[in-house]
């Protein structure tokens, strides 16, 4: 199939181009060895099948590219010999990115120039004649707008005029042409072609639309409460509007796969290992990874409108001073703040930055974001150790996180990336009316590459997880979390090693419930509620009966309209109160030794680590060697905090334990961390492309 | 004078730019914030933040410190 190469500006609308000319037929994929998505399309040219790929946005061709982007359509335009060449040139932008004109042409690949956004022109104060430029360049300049979709009529014909010629030998590229375009004079330079451009615009003087947005958006007075309120909605809808169907896919997934799936099995008389590999296993990685469908499709389609608008550039601008004193561009602080939602679309929206120190930095940081998840945890215990004050309690968690994300963005930049200065201007694109192509395509995209590859390493914990949780000390098989499964062995075996954070000796429970807490950290409300009011029984929880699949989807649906009116609050959720009662009734208050302990336990379960998913995520977005410096990272810090607020409630009762214990704890992790940082600069940096740009 | 010392809304023209980074220098001149080229400075955020400049009729936030290294000229 003859291929042809999208090449253009960030910015030069260069990606709705493509979407109107493939409509839907596109593939997705990665660019060999980074984390840059490489979009390749296929349309009709006279009837002819060609492919369509779409390389990243670069300004111009230079020996030096300062991004990823830019040095990966740098290779392919130097390696790789598609049989067309389609430029998009911003025709509001148009003397800046003329520089790409010659650039592209002497490749010497048959060369179509779009020139898009001309319905834009009057907007940005501009006229512009273009018959000059047409004497110029030829047949291959067509006008364009991708947005209102027109010319493309023309553009495909010149499209299939361009792969019909034969490209001139790469020698020759000097006189730049195509059989089938009549042939400029002189060949073209950069300074006449600039000549041209200069004497076919006119400057009407009127200040753009961008312009004047800017001034209310951008003004000293109003850019932050705008800001905040964009960022206010940006996660009401996303996450609140997300968590609506969380429950949907929870109750019907569990009830149609994991339920459906362990009663077949056992109808057949599949053996134990089976059921708990099949169901426990497949079966409830499947709808974990389902549950995040809502929350992170949402959140992909307001940032995709966010971004094909305009503002995520204003939004970066607002906060970049704040931003700048940890070492992250102002761009950093979007995904951010959407950790508080979920840490997994988090994590996955820091591949937005261009600086791969900032992606690194954020990408380590997110996960120490109170995210929505966590919340329900914080409740629970809370409420049942420190009901007058779980407010303020939850609030110093919160604060917590950022202090400790702030704190390690400081301590990064420190010692890792301190003497990579990366210099951050940032194109602030005009203001557009979002295409709704556009946003649904890239929030599509990004839904599904996150289920293709976060989901795997998600299920492959799952399933190794479920399986210690069903097989027993003595090798026979189980239901899933019982007292006497091989993940309760280990956590009877661990809980010694966390009695300095306040955890009791006998509260295995408390052990285990942070082994289900990677699964998802709402996973542990309910396993530790079923462990610690269920201890006595035998667990024989396992049915085998066949589901009630047409009820149980019914639930699901009635779970829709339920927390839709939560959200509202037209009827306020009536559930807490039961759960409440049930604690306070069990064991749970006397295994750990005081509310402050509980408190403990709650910091330790923010920071320790992140669930399976964002550690699949922070694989796949970071590699395996960032993601265990991370993770190890996380896990010291988390115990060091833990433990030296348990022993601060025993500053006067053993003086001097409690400050030896500070001492000797604060010198090992300074030392495991300056050997850990030591590691990663001899290991891994050098494997990082854009660092050695420098 | 640099770019950092322009008031709001004064028309200006680079110089130069004059930085020991060669990412900022190469930087620069793959956005067109070249010798010559037109520059005016629209907004500044609040406390350290960047300033808003229109260079060539694009817009680009830029950090104090390195609009301090952009020579310009009224």
């Amino acid at each position: 199939m003859k291929q042809i190469a999208l090449v253009g500006s960030p910015n030069c609308g260069k990606t709705t181009l493509f979407n109107v000319l493939t409509k839907s037929n596109q593939r997705t994929g990665n660019w060999a060895g980074v984390t840059v998505e490489q979009k390749i399309g296929e349309f009709k040219l006279d009837g002819q099948a060609v492919e369509l790929i779409d390389l990243p946005g670069v300004h111009m061709l230079t020996d030096c590219p300062l991004s990823i982007d830019a040095k990966i359509t740098n290779d392919y335009l130097k390696s790789s010999e598609p049989d067309a060449i389609l430029l998009v040139l911003d025709a509001t932008q148009l003397r800046r990115q003329a520089e790409l004109i010659p650039q592209i042409m002497a490749t010497g690949q048959p060369v179509v120039i779009a020139l898009n956004m001309m319905d834009a022109l009057a907007d940005h104060g501009l006229e512009l004649n273009t018959t000059e430029l047409k004497a110029l360049l030829g047949d291959r300049l067509i006008e364009i707008s991708a947005a209102k979709g027109t010319g493309i009529a023309a553009l495909n014909k010149a499209l299939g005029n361009a792969l019909a010629s034969q490209p001139l030998p790469q020698d020759d590229a000097g006189a730049v042409d195509c059989s089938c375009n009549p042939l400029p004079h002189e060949p073209l330079s950069h300074s006449g072609l600039l000549a041209a451009i200069d004497r076919a615009t006119t400057f009407t003087g009127e200040p753009t639309l961008t312009e004047r947005i800017d001034r209310w958006l951008l003004h000293p007075a109003l850019a932050i409460p705008s800001f905040l309120l964009v960022m206010y909605l940006l996660f009401m809808i996303s996450v609140q509007f997300g968590a609506i169907f969380i429950d949907f896919f929870d109750i019907w997934l569990g009830s149609w796969v994991v339920e459906g799936l362990r009663w077949v099995l056992s109808s057949l008389q599949a053996p134990a290992w089976l059921i708990a590999f099949v169901a426990d296993g497949i079966g409830a990685g499947v709808q974990l990874i389902a549950t995040f469908i809502p929350v992170i499709g949402a959140l992909y389609l307001c940032m995709s409108w966010l971004e094909d608008s305009g503002y995520l550039a204003r939004a970066a601008f607002v906060i970049d001073g704040v931003m700048s004193r940890i070492g992250l561009p102002g761009q950093a602080f979007i995904p951010l703040i959407v950790g508080f939602g979920c840490n997994v679309p988090s994590v996955m929206a820091a591949r937005s930055l261009n600086s791969i120190s900032a992606r690194l930095t954020t990408i380590f940081i997110a996960p120490f974001m109170s995210c929505s998840a966590r919340l329900s945890v914080y409740v629970f215990v809370g409420s049942a150790f420190f009901p007058e004050h779980a407010g303020l309690a939850i609030f110093s968690l919160y604060l917590l996180g950022i202090i400790v994300a702030v704190g390690s963005a400081w301590l990064l930049r420190k010692t890792l990336f301190g003497r990579f200065h990366e210099p951050s201007i940032l194109e602030m694109p005009s203001y557009r009316r979002p295409v709704w192509r556009n946003v649904f395509t890239q929030a599509g995209h990004r839904l599904h590459s996150f289920m293709m590859r976060a989901g795997k390493r998600i299920m492959l914990v799952v399933i190794v997880l479920s399986c210690l949780g069903a097989v027993k000390t003595d090798g026979s098989w189980g239901a899933p979390g019982s007292p006497d499964s091989a993940l309760a062995w280990i956590g009877k075996k661990l809980t010694p090693v966390l009695t300095p954070i306040g955890i009791g000796e006998d509260n295995w429970q408390a052990t285990l419930g942070l082994f289900s807490g990677l699964f998802a950290k709402e996973v542990m409300v309910g396993t530790i509620q079923t462990l610690y009011t269920n201890e006595d029984e035998s667990g024989d929880l396992t049915s085998t009966e066949m589901p009630d699949f047409m009820g149980d989807l019914g639930l699901a649906f009635g779970s829709v309209a339920d927390n839709g009116k939560a959200l509202f609050g037209i009827e306020p959720e009536a559930e807490p109160d039961a759960e409440l009662n049930l604690i306070a009734n069990s064991p749970i208050a006397n295994l750990f030794p005081s509310a402050w302990a509980a408190f403990c336990f709650l910091a330790f379960v923010l920071l320790y680590a992140p669930c399976v998913a964002t550690l699949g995520a922070m694989q796949r977005e970071a590699g395996s060697g960032w993601l265990r410096f991370s993770l190890a990272w996380s896990l010291m810090l988390s115990y060091w905090i833990a433990s030296n607020l348990w022993q601060l409630s025993h500053l006067f009762e053993q003086p001097l334990f409690a400050s030896l214990w500070f001492v000797l704890s604060s010198a090992v992790l300074a030392l495991f961390y300056s050997l850990i940082v030591k590691r990663v600069r001899d290991k891994h940096l050098g494997e990082i492309q854009v660092v050695n740009l420098t | 004078m640099t770019l950092d010392q322009l008031n709001l809304r004064q028309s200006a023209r680079v110089v130069a730019v004059n930085s020991d980074s060669n990412v900022l220098r190469s930087h620069c001149a793959q956005l067109g914030i070249a010798p010559g080229a037109p520059i005016e400075v629209l907004h500044r955020a609040v406390g350290r933040g960047p300033m808003q400049a229109k260079i060539q009729g694009a817009l680009y936030a830029i950090r104090q410190e390195d609009a301090a290294a952009i020579e310009v000229t009224v």
